[in-house]
């Protein structure tokens, strides 16, 4: 934590460098593993919950992110992906919320214009499961952050995930309306990708 | 007929718009908290309560001080005096509830640990004063829901009384309340 935590500036500066590099090794056909291919928006959903005290569970998405994902099924540990997300693409229903959330009470968005996830390890949990552990950076601070992955052959060599994991966001230096609104934000995210040549 | 005592066409004014901005109030309040799902559309009708309620606020405090400017027109002849005076303290008594109302549905968002300006008429927003307290805003929330519920009561008594004099005593109590 305290490594994250001396890390956590650094990664804010250089988070678009970082995630560049990591999407260049992912990408690179000289490192080992499978090569990556980008997400299809158009098959992607971002979406996150969120509770709160007398008010209605809050459903939200990102509208606008890239990503890599390289899929290895012979070797899943091979595997990565690396995501990015416009923290300004926010929606949740209503333009004057969505702003409200933009602002440095949540996002802050105008100093933390992107939120990034890069894997560092990838373990199958079963043929059908993995398990997903990353560096996430959301306001400027990076966290390791753990999605569970449901991995579905959508159509030959292509494959679905469905990947969930719980967002504290107050590591995240998010604490505005804390404990009226949960420290947990439950993630959800659907992609496809290419299954790896094996 | 003419000379009959009105209150003042001013005072006359202000007591409708306080009228329909209460009921519509305390309309929304309970539609946003109880029929609304929506989180997007709660959000919208939270802000548009908190801000029309300082407004209300502002129009209560312009009754007041009406009242005191302005000369209150004689009591009705054919009125018991303890109607006159039951009639005087509902009144004080409505003034009462709906700014206690409104000063704890601001401190409850002022001590709300959710930092949303409320947003006042030509860009201007609400100070904040108070400071983040969860316990203390959820006591404020409970208190503004009790407020809510004894104002509703009293103005429907209020309603219930002008009705009476209307149509039961036949004497000019609502007339000289009447805008036209």
């Amino acid at each position: 934590m305290t490594l994250a935590a001396r890390r956590a500036p650094i990664a804010s500066r250089l988070s678009s460098a970082v995630l560049a590099l990591a999407a260049l090794l992912a990408a690179s056909p000289l490192t080992a593993g499978p090569a990556a291919t980008p997400i299809d928006p158009s098959r992607t959903s971002i979406q996150f919950i969120v509770d709160g005290v007398g008010w209605p569970r809050t459903k939200g998405s990102f509208s606008s992110f890239s990503g890599r994902i390289a899929v290895d099924l012979k070797q899943p540990e091979m595997s990565s992906v690396v995501f990015r997300v416009a923290a300004k693409s926010i929606q949740v229903g209503s333009p004057s919320f969505a702003d409200y959330l933009r602002g440095d009470a949540f996002f802050d968005v105008a100093r933390y214009p992107d939120i990034t996830f890069v894997s560092t390890h990838v373990e199958k949990l079963d043929d059908h499961h993995a398990r997903v552990v990353g560096d996430l950076t959301l306001r400027g601070v990076t966290r390791p952050f753990t999605v569970e992955v449901a991995v579905a052959g959508a159509e030959k060599s292509r494959l679905r995930f469905r990947a969930t994991g719980i967002v504290h966001r107050l590591e995240f230096g998010m604490n505005a309306g804390f404990p009226a609104i949960s420290n947990d934000v439950d993630l959800v995210i659907a992609t496809e990708a290419e299954a790896g040549a094996t | 007929m003419s000379a009959e005592p009105v209150w003042p066409l001013s005072v006359r004014i202000l007591h409708w718009l306080a009228a329909a901005a209460i009921i519509g109030m305390l309309a929304l309040g309970f539609a946003m908290v109880n029929l609304v799902g929506d989180p997007g559309a709660r959000f919208d009708l939270y802000q548009a309560h908190k801000s029309i309620g300082l407004l209300v606020l502002a129009l209560m405090l312009a009754r007041l001080a009406l009242r005191f400017i302005r000369a209150k027109p004689a009591p009705i002849a054919s009125i018991p005096s303890w109607q006159t005076r039951a009639a005087a303290a509902m009144h004080s008594l409505l003034y009462a509830l709906v700014i206690a109302l409104i000063l704890a549905g601001y401190a409850m968002v002022s001590t709300s640990p959710l930092p949303l300006p409320v947003a006042l008429p030509f860009g201007f927003t609400a100070p904040d004063l108070l400071a983040s307290n969860y316990a203390l805003s959820e006591s404020f929330k409970q208190l503004h829901h009790v407020l809510a519920a004894f104002l509703a009561l009293c103005a429907g008594g209020h309603v219930a009384a002008a009705l009476k004099h209307r149509f039961i005593d036949r004497d000019g109590t609502l007339r000289r309340m009447s805008l036209f």
